[in-house]
């Protein structure tokens, strides 16, 4: 019995010590000792976004309606001597409204101008005008600045000169006549400016929509392009993007920089103002040539007058009509010689005093 | 049973009429701050101004016809038209194109139109800077109040 249990014990500690060497054949995993790398912290929020902090651009602040954004970004880019070009029209417009007195709203010429500018304008437009009750057609400033947006960033956004620039940008306007004087050009910038900028209606309330008088706006927008087509200096309107779409019909193949300057040098302002001023400007000369000619028809009257007088031969005594003989002239009645008249009487004076006869 | 029946039926077509209803009534709000000023097309800027403006003088001719022409509100009412009105001052034209301007800031868009009307009004008759600035911030502070229970759902 003592043998047996001996035996079982001897089983037990060889199969546990066999155990035991089985599983220590696998090599235990090595253990190296940790490393703390000591590397720049960063705290990551999990709760709040992490923004990307990005420049504004004039897009952005365009679209958010941003005028002192935008003005500032375009200033300074401008000054830097970046490509903005692009943005010189919306820039335009968009100070122009600004400073005008009812600048949220234009008249048909600086229409004109975008219209022949900007292919699709006419069309987008024409659903935002308003007539007055003066009959008077206006367009609105904040819908056509979304239009001119849209264009750049399409990349398609021609220059188009706005009424009331600087100085600087409308003094050199000599495309059509340079022989200014400047007392003449002064007056020909004021009126431009009148002329191109909105023409103030009236305050009143009483205002149609656009669709009633379709016929009243096209007749300027039709006429402008037209009548500034034989003359394409006049043209207001340059590339500045490179990428500008070839349907449009003003781009000139120049690709306009970013110093802007040269490009309201090669271009005058609106068509119907300019041919407004070559009408007045050709005024003197036609009107001398009328007033010369006016002078020697007044001198060949005068000389036909004097000949006539000269050569009038001296009337004839006899009959002026056959059929009417001439009656012998009677002589003139001689009034035959009377009474004095006698002074009435005292009682015939009050008689006569009365007006009674008797 | 069939009376419940033909309640519940009805009361689905009820429901269903007042729906449609809704969806169908055409509904225009008026801009109470530049962010919803903003979202109108000029031409209704315009018609709205020119609404504004009218409306404006219509309720102040009433002040005078209900209360009395010596009466404080006539007075009240004389002292806040030369103030606030626009009628007779400027025209609709005019109107749009200042609060376009005033708007064209974006901190100025939770400004109320009424508020900004009257500062525009006080800027163009030659108010000094600081006290039109003071305006102008009080002013987005309310707006901003306003519009903070608002915006919450």
């Amino acid at each position: 019995m003592r043998k047996s249990t001996l035996i079982v014990a001897l089983i037990t500690v060889a199969g546990l010590t066999t155990i035991s060497v089985i599983g220590q054949e696998e090599a235990l995993p090595a253990v190296t000792p940790r490393q703390i790398v000591l590397a720049e912290p960063t705290v990551f929020l999990a709760a709040e976004p992490i923004r990307e902090l990005h420049a504004p651009s004039l897009v952005d602040a365009a679209r958010r309606n941003d005028y002192a954004s935008f003005d500032a970004l375009y200033r300074e880019a401008k000054r830097r001597g970046e490509q903005v070009g692009q943005f010189d029209t919306l820039h335009e417009l968009w100070t122009w409204s600004y400073n005008d007195p009812i600048g949220a709203f234009y008249g048909s010429d600086m229409h004109a101008r975008f219209a022949h500018a900007y292919p699709g304008y006419t069309a987008y437009i024409e659903d935002y005008r308003i007539v007055d009750s003066h009959g008077n057609t206006f367009y609105p400033t904040s819908e056509t600045r979304t239009f001119l947006l849209d264009r750049i960033v399409e990349g398609n956004a021609p220059r188009v000169l706005i009424a009331g620039q600087s100085p600087s940008e409308e003094a050199p306007a000599p495309v059509v006549r340079p022989a200014h004087t400047p007392a003449t050009h002064a007056r020909t910038a004021t009126r431009r400016h009148a002329a191109s900028s909105a023409p103030k209606p009236a305050a009143t309330t009483a205002v149609r929509t656009t669709r009633t008088a379709p016929a009243k706006v096209e007749t300027p927008v039709t006429k402008a392009p037209a009548a500034s087509a034989p003359e394409p200096d006049a043209i207001a309107s340059a590339p500045v993007a490179s990428s500008a779409s070839p349907n449009t019909t003003a781009s000139v193949p120049a690709p306009a920089p970013a110093p802007v300057t040269p490009v309201p040098v090669a271009a005058t302002p609106a068509p119907a103002p300019v041919f407004k001023d070559v009408a007045q400007e050709a005024k003197p000369e036609e009107s001398g040539a009328a007033s010369r000619g006016l002078l020697l028809l007044v001198i060949g009257i005068i000389g036909i007058g004097l000949l006539a007088v000269m050569l009038r031969t001296p009337r004839e005594s006899g009959p002026v009509s056959i059929l009417t003989p001439q009656q012998p002239e009677k002589p003139a009645p001689v009034e035959p010689l009377r009474k004095a008249p006698v002074e009435p009487q005292e009682g015939e004076k009050k008689t006569r005093a009365t007006g009674s006869h008797g | 049973m069939k009376k419940i029946v033909l309640g519940l039926v009805l009361l689905t077509f009820a429901t269903a009429g007042f729906a449609q209803q809704r969806q169908t009534t055409p509904e225009i709000t008026a801009p109470d701050n530049g962010a919803e000023w903003l979202k109108l097309s000029s031409t209704e800027k315009l018609f709205w101004a020119i609404g504004y403006s009218q409306g404006y003088r219509e309720a102040l001719d009433k002040i005078d016809v209900t209360a009395g022409p010596a009466s404080p509100c006539a007075s009240l009412a004389v002292r806040t038209e030369r103030q606030t009105s626009t009628s007779g001052k400027l025209s609709g034209f005019e109107l749009v194109s200042g609060l376009e301007r005033f708007y064209s800031d974006p901190a100025n868009t939770v400004i109320p139109i009424g508020s900004a009307i009257r500062i525009y009004l006080l800027q163009a008759s030659g108010k000094d800077q600081t006290t039109i600035q003071e305006l102008i911030d009080t002013a987005r502070l309310l707006g901003q109040q306003q519009a903070g229970p608002r915006s919450t759902p």
